[in-house]
């Protein structure tokens, strides 16, 4: 009887239409369940290191000019500048660099025959400032090995600059622990020896970090002087206060060293780029639920001398307008399965991808993307079920 | 189930007055009613008041003591699916369909088809001398031939009461006694009355009563 009905009702009479509609629908889904999706991921890659942080870290120095070359005074912060930086609205706190006041040598031993030996520097920080913190991160009095956290980028630097032309071995994060460090720190008067461990690495400074206690100590005993000025400060900035800090910065005559602030810019840009792309998506649903709409009112006034009579038979509305949800029911559901399965199959290809360039993202949607998704889907079916019953009852 | 009529009178025949029209009039269960009338006295109306067509009338309706004011057009399509059933003066057949696809959908939306609808399709277009047209477009169908299908049509749903509404103009003897017997058959299986409405008093039933409109 099903199929009477069918072809009593001319169900399959827009069927061009009703698969053109679905395809617009499909599309526009895909397109703005990816945007919205993908947008996380995009904003993790430009800050890898502020994953779900809603403040930032940059680091900053006052210009070097040239009478600081010139040996008149130096390009170092005074207590009353750092004190005007932390009352800055958009800087959630200020820590200092600290340097050493003594020299330091480090020496390694690298494979059976190489090695290197090099000046070094060392820098402290609060450990609150830090984008890691690894095992074996502390130090105390006593202790004769220094645990010490390097600029990824500096690993970097050694095996593709450094290693490979002197023919030495090149090292992984998880082997360079693994590497035997000496180091020697040499005040005027005084001089000692320590062994040097890496424990970690930092996206965050570009230098040699050891833990404040043994700067302090060691700046103290070793050094035997005061403490050299704080010639680098790093702030803890509001997320979204970049332009205001940025302006700040100006205003002093700082300088930040990190590309972090131009980097704002690009995610402006690329955050209007993912709005631009919802809204497509959001005008293709919209026009394609719109041409659904009128496809189903068409094809129900069509039918409406059938319709009646069929009421005059016996069949009520419901049944009549259930006849329909089978026929509209599929033109809905699929393209959300299409476009589920799509941008689940998208998050798939594109870690792997990413991967292969050294990016991770998570392959599964978030939370908010399904929740949203679910919303839409459960409330257009409600919507055409509506739509369905009413425009059938509403023939007398 | 007993059909009462209380001071029914449809608008346009308001101030009439007849033997059905502005009085009480009460059928009690599966009696067999002759309406006879001449033409523009409202025997097609008064099928339609009964069938729940033609809902702009004074007076009331009772099915057994329920007005039928109350009920719904869900509730007409239940009455119309299990209780009720109509053969059209003017058929109203759906001409796009097959004369076998016309009946199948009545039989249809009361319950699943079964062997034994089929084989009293079978039989009933046999018996009425149609069974050559099962398969052809109602539309492409002699008057004759969409009036046996209408006919078919009404019976093969379950009912309590069969309204047929000039059921036997224009057809030659021999097919109005085929359908009598059939429709005789059918109601005594249902137990079910019947309302036949003819232009002069009608021979072919044993009819319980005679109305005039």
């Amino acid at each position: 009887m099903k199929k009477i009905l069918h072809s009593l009702l001319g169900c399959r009479k827009e069927g061009l239409s009703l698969v053109l509609a679905a395809l617009g629908f499909t599309l526009g889904l895909f397109i703005l369940f990816a945007a919205i999706r993908f947008s996380s991921d995009v904003i993790d890659l430009l800050y890898p290191e502020d994953r779900d942080a809603d403040s930032r870290y940059i680091v900053i120095n006052k210009k070097v000019s040239l009478k600081h070359t010139l040996g008149f005074g130096n390009a170092s912060f005074s207590q009353d500048e750092l004190e005007l930086l932390a009352q800055q609205a958009c800087v959630r706190d200020v820590g200092k660099i600290v340097t050493t006041n003594f020299g330091v040598v480090g020496a390694a031993h690298m494979g059976l025959d190489g090695g290197l030996e090099s000046e070094l520097f060392f820098e402290a920080v609060d450990d609150r400032f830090l984008d890691t913190h690894p095992e074996g991160w502390h130090w105390q009095e006593g202790d004769p090995q220094i645990p010490g956290i390097i600029a990824r980028d500096f690993l970097l630097l050694y095996n593709f600059g450094f290693a490979s032309a002197k023919g030495l071995p090149q090292l992984t994060e998880e082997t360079i622990g693994l590497l035997k460090a000496y180091v020697v720190c040499a005040g005027d008067n005084k001089q000692m020896s320590f062994s040097g461990k890496i424990v970690g690495f930092s996206d965050r400074f570009s230098t040699i970090l050891v833990p404040m206690s043994f700067m302090n100590w060691a700046n103290e005993k070793i050094g035997e002087k005061a403490s050299p000025p704080v010639s680098r400060v790093i702030l803890e900035i509001e997320s979204g206060q970049e332009e205001a800090v940025q302006r700040f910065l100006e205003s002093q005559s700082y300088q930040t060293n990190q590309e972090r602030l131009p980097v704002t810019h690009v995610a402006r840009s690329l955050q209007i780029a993912l709005v631009v792309v919802c809204v497509f998506g959001v005008v293709l649903i919209l026009v394609s639920l719109l041409s659904l709409v009128l496809i189903i009112q068409l094809l129900i006034s069509h039918a409406k001398q059938e319709l009646k009579l069929l009421h005059q038979l016996g069949f009520d509305d419901r049944f009549l307008a259930r006849t329909y949800v089978t026929v509209i029911g599929p033109v809905i559901v699929i393209p959300f399965v299409l476009a589920g399965t799509g941008v689940l199959v998208a998050g798939f290809v594109l870690k792997q991808m990413l991967a292969k360039i050294g990016y991770a993202i998570s392959p599964y949607p978030d939370l908010l993307t399904v929740g949203l998704f679910m919303v839409i889907f459960m409330g257009v079916v409600v919507l055409f079920y509506r739509l369905i019953t009413r425009t059938v009852q509403r023939i007398q | 189930m007993d059909i009462t009529l209380q001071t029914v009178c449809p608008s346009f025949l308001e101030g009439t007055g007849s033997e059905v029209w502005g009085n009480d009039v009460h059928f009690s269960g599966k009696s067999v009613v002759n309406v006879a009338a001449p033409s523009g006295t409202g025997k097609t109306s008064f099928i339609s008041i009964l069938y729940g067509l033609l809902l702009e009338y004074s007076g009331s309706l009772l099915f057994d003591d329920k007005d039928v004011a109350s009920l719904d057009r869900q509730a007409w399509a239940q009455l119309r699916q299990h209780k009720l059933a109509l053969m059209f003066q003017d058929l109203r057949l759906f001409d796009q369909l097959t004369c076998l696809d016309n009946v199948l959908l009545k039989v249809g939306q009361a319950h699943r088809m079964s062997v034994t609808d089929e084989a009293f399709i079978e039989a009933a277009f046999e018996r009425l001398g149609v069974s050559p047209r099962l398969q052809a477009l109602a539309g492409s169908c002699s008057q004759g031939e969409k009036q046996r299908v209408a006919f078919i049509r009404a019976l093969v749903q379950p009912f309590e009461w069969i309204f047929l509404d000039e059921p036997f103009s224009h057809l030659d003897e021999a097919c109005i006694v085929a359908m009598r017997d059939l429709l005789l058959e059918v109601c005594d299986r249902n137990q079910a009355g019947m309302i036949v409405t003819s232009l002069a008093t009608d021979r072919w039933l044993p009819y319980h009563r005679q109305v005039a409109l």
